[in-house]
């Protein structure tokens, strides 16, 4: 700070006290300017440095704000005006990964047929695909089962199905779980071979229907999660199973449930 | 635009393709039976073909008629006459003899043109056996389902066993239709077993005896659709044979015996 400065502004200050007086008192020292008064501790009795101090704080009781201007300083001790604070940006949330455009579920399943004497219960595992980013989405399932015994109107059946399904799947994304419904039609081979009869053949028929399916799973983006399916197929016109003498002993099964449980993969 | 209409022809399509493919499909899973005799083929060869036979006794008749028919056009008219004396009986019948399981339901359907009066007795199905498979001098009879009158005047069934008698019906005095194109069905079950032997009869449907017991003592089994009476008034008499069938389950009244 310039020393002409510094008088200017003791001058203006209107005090008839203008004087800066420095009071040695051992291992300490006091500063007395404009009716300010201050007392350090310096056990060294350094001259130069209670200098330095003295100096410093006459010049912040006097001008404190050109002792803050970078600018005005000339030689040291100077200090510089601290750094404006920092400006806070509001922080962005961070970006969810986007939902996985393919999503592969595989587990085992379970399926019957409801409305035949024996209930066939089949066993076999089961592969779906669901393909886009939206919340609907569209949807391919096939599975492959075990043959199983049942009977139809009192004909004794191995029966083997190979269900194939294509829907659209919407899905209610939660904070733990992802909720989705499905909806499509519903294709199976279905093959009949009678058990018991003297002349036995094995036949193999179409079933077309309609599909809902209701599902849950662990709320991930992408990667492994597991996932619970409950399907129903309902059949407007399933096929027929005719054995002599009988005719037509009844219809393969109107309605097919089905569960299946395992682990998607969302790529 | 042409596209859209493309896709949309296409997609119409597949969908009836695969409506199509669904609906109305029928599974033949096979047959439970074995043998069948529908006379259409205006032929006993169903009979003869299998190493059975067609027979009459002198002076009476077994042809192929179309007059009636249970099922079709053509059926087995069985014509006999049978006076009050005649010690051998007088018949005409169809018969599968060996090469049958030991154990199936056989079943006939019989058209009774008029009501007769039977004398001594009127043979419609048999059952017989052999003692040796393979000696046919060993043959045997073992039942005779037979029809019978009722004081009523109707007509009704009996059952004989050659070794003991009549057996009586668990159904006494079944009737049997006669006249105005009525059929009736018979259907037995018939176990050949020497000592855990079965004899189960139907009439239309209806049980009418559920007997068990020794049957044959060898495996082979002959069964007979006949018309072999004595002592018939009028002498000659009327029976029309359709739709006879083997079968390892029943064939029953609503039974197909053909697709």
């Amino acid at each position: 700070m310039p020393r002409e400065h510094l008088i200017s502004r003791l001058r203006a200050s209107g005090k008839t006290e203008t004087s800066i007086h420095i009071e040695d008192m051992g291992a300490t020292f006091r500063i007395s300017v404009l009716d300010k008064v201050r007392e350090y501790r310096e056990e060294a009795r350094e001259c130069a440095y209670r200098a330095k101090v003295a100096a410093l704080f006459a010049a912040l009781i006097i001008d404190p704000a050109a002792l803050l201007n970078g600018a005005l300083c000339e030689r040291p001790p100077c200090l510089t005006a601290p750094p404006p604070p920092a400006r806070v940006e509001p922080k962005p949330l961070p970006a969810l990964p986007p939902r996985p455009l393919v999503r592969l579920e595989l587990g085992p399943t379970f399926v019957t047929g409801l409305g035949s004497e024996d209930r066939a219960a089949h066993w076999g595992g089961a592969f779906r695909l669901a393909l886009g980013r939206g919340r609907v989405v569209s949807v391919l399932g096939a599975a492959a089962l075990w043959p199983a015994d049942s009977s139809i109107g009192g004909v004794r059946l191995q029966q083997w199905r190979l269900p194939v399904d294509l829907g659209l799947r919407a899905t209610l994304p939660g904070t733990w779980i992802d909720y989705y419904g499905e909806i499509g039609l519903a294709f199976a081979l279905l093959s009949e071979r009678a058990l018991d009869l003297a002349t036995a053949r094995s036949q193999t028929g179409m079933e077309l229907g309609g599909r809902v399916g209701l599902g849950a799973r662990l709320a991930r983006r992408a990667g492994l999660a597991p996932f619970a399916l409950l399907h129903v197929e309902l059949l407007p016109d399933p096929p027929s199973v005719f054995a002599l003498p009988r005719g037509v002993a009844g219809r393969t099964p109107y309605v097919w449930m089905g569960a299946c449980l395992g682990a998607s993969w969302g790529i | 635009m042409k596209a859209h209409t493309t896709n949309k022809r296409a997609f119409l399509a597949v969908s009836c393709l695969m409506l199509a493919a669904g609906c109305g499909q029928e599974l033949d899973v096979g047959s439970d039976v074995l043998w069948t005799a529908r006379f259409e083929g205006n032929s006993f060869a169903e009979w003869t073909s299998v190493g059975g036979s067609d027979n009459a006794s002198s002076g009476d008749v077994i042809e192929l008629s179309s007059e009636y028919a249970y099922q079709g056009k053509y059926a087995a008219k069985l014509t006999i006459t049978a006076p009050s004396v005649n010690p051998q009986g007088s018949g005409s019948g169809l018969a599968r003899q060996g090469n049958l399981p030991t154990q199936a339901y056989y079943s006939a359907w019989y058209y009774l043109p008029s009501k007769v009066a039977v004398g001594i007795y009127w043979v419609i199905m048999k059952f017989r056996y052999r003692t040796v498979v393979d000696d046919s001098s060993t043959e045997g009879e073992l039942f005779d389902l037979n029809l019978k009158n009722l004081p009523s005047g109707d007509m009704s069934l009996r059952l004989y066993d050659h070794r003991m008698g009549d057996l009586p019906l668990d159904v006494a005095d079944p009737i049997v239709p006669a006249g105005n194109n009525v059929w009736f069905q018979v259907e037995a079950f018939y176990r050949d077993d020497a000592v855990d032997g079965q004899l189960t009869l139907w009439l239309d449907g209806k049980q009418i005896l559920d007997w068990k017991g020794p049957t044959g003592p060898t495996p082979w089994v002959a069964w007979d659709v006949v018309s072999v009476g004595e002592n018939l008034n009028p002498a000659t008499a009327l029976l029309y044979v359709d739709d006879c069938a083997i079968s390892q389950s029943r064939v029953g009244l609503t039974g197909l015996i053909a697709k």
